[in-house]
């Protein structure tokens, strides 16, 4: 018996592999929650609680330009009558960005590389970018979380922040 | 045949397409803030030794600001209660005819608010206030009174107080018969409380 064996192109599928590069980018970022049992009298004479590395970024690599972006997501819990500047949606949380390595930027036009700036729930406070790909970056986001003696009484708060990484 | 071939070239152009990103970061801030007061204050002791004759005949002898708190912040209502301790008396007191108490049950010492700055608040009401008379000399006791208070409770409104101030001026009462030489002590003590 013989084996006869020939090309039959009728049962074979040629595939094309075309197109870009797409977008990819990788984030090792960690963030650390507040705790504001900790607010005391010295925190209420300064105004604010600080805490330092709210979020590290201990390595970002991507293949594109990059911006970060910080989002209020609002108090969902705050004391029976409470009247200040915390709602449910946004109020008294201010960003800070340090410890930037070579390739990080500020976004343009704004302060987060400099002082403590608002943010709002928004979804547009981008704090800091790339300018195009980048491998390893790390910095450190700060948060100032305001506070005022005759309005934030004692009481339970509750209070959410999102920080998203999207391409240009 | 052809359509199987344009159907896979196309998911996997698609693919190509959409980028990949890690997760997100979300952060969480909760618990809950003590109730916090602060203030700065100062005290005058009240020097017995002031006492006179003109003192004995009016019958009392004022001290101002024997205790005096500026800066007065509290992050909710509050209340300032005021304590007074025992006495210290000379040794030959008239323990059975003298109005003052060694155990401190006696009226001979009272206390005023005065000088009172209201402090800020959300509403520009409800800042510290006198309470309980206090207004005009009241007679202290050991179990305390409250001689001040501010910020709300009030739901939809509740409240601290920021930047208050205040002085406690103090008077002692003196009668010729029963107030002999000697040394004399007493103690008072201001407390800040959540309401």
């Amino acid at each position: 018996m013989q084996f006869l064996f020939s090309a039959d192109y009728r049962n074979q599928v040629r595939v094309d592999f075309n197109g870009e590069d797409r977008d990819l980018t990788s984030i090792n970022w960690n963030g650390n929650n507040i705790d504001f049992t900790t607010v005391d009298i010295a925190a209420l004479d300064a105004g604010y609680i600080e805490i330092q590395d709210l979020v590290v970024i201990s390595e970002l690599s991507s293949n594109s330009q990059i911006k970060i972006t910080a989002t209020h997501g609002g108090w969902s819990t705050l004391p029976t009558g409470y009247t200040g500047n915390k709602t449910s949606t946004t109020g008294d949380v201010q960003i800070k960005v340090d410890n930037m390595s070579s390739g990080f930027y500020v976004y343009s036009g704004s302060n987060y590389g400099n002082d403590y700036t608002a943010i709002s729930n928004s979804g547009s406070n981008h704090i800091i970018e790339t300018a195009g790909a980048v491998s390893g970056l790390t910095a450190d986001i700060n948060a100032r979380v305001l506070l005022d003696w005759s309005t934030d009484i004692t009481g339970n708060y509750v209070l959410s922040l999102d920080f998203t990484v999207t391409n240009y | 045949m052809n359509n199987k071939k344009y159907i896979l070239s196309l998911l996997f152009f698609l693919s190509f397409l959409f980028g990949d990103t890690d997760a997100d970061v979300a952060v969480t801030g909760s618990g809950t803030i003590p109730f916090c007061a602060s203030w700065t204050s100062s005290t005058t002791v009240p020097d017995y030794s002031t006492v006179d004759i003109d003192a004995y005949d009016a019958d009392y002898l004022e001290f101002a600001s024997i205790i005096s708190v500026t800066d007065f912040d509290a992050n909710y209502a509050f209340n300032i209660t005021a304590t007074k301790g025992t006495w210290t008396l000379p040794a030959a007191y008239d323990v059975t005819n003298g109005a003052k108490k060694a155990n401190g049950s006696d009226s001979d010492f009272l206390i005023k608010v005065d000088d009172i700055t209201v402090g800020t608040t959300p509403s520009s009401s409800n800042g510290l206030a006198v309470a309980n008379s206090h207004n005009t000399y009241q007679a202290a006791t050991t179990s305390g009174a409250v001689i001040a208070s501010g910020g709300s409770t009030v739901s939809g409104s509740a409240h601290g107080v920021e930047s208050a101030a205040f002085n406690i001026d103090g008077k002692v009462l003196l009668d010729w018969d029963t107030d002999i030489p000697g040394s004399y002590a007493l103690s008072i003590t201001i407390t800040v409380a959540s309401q």
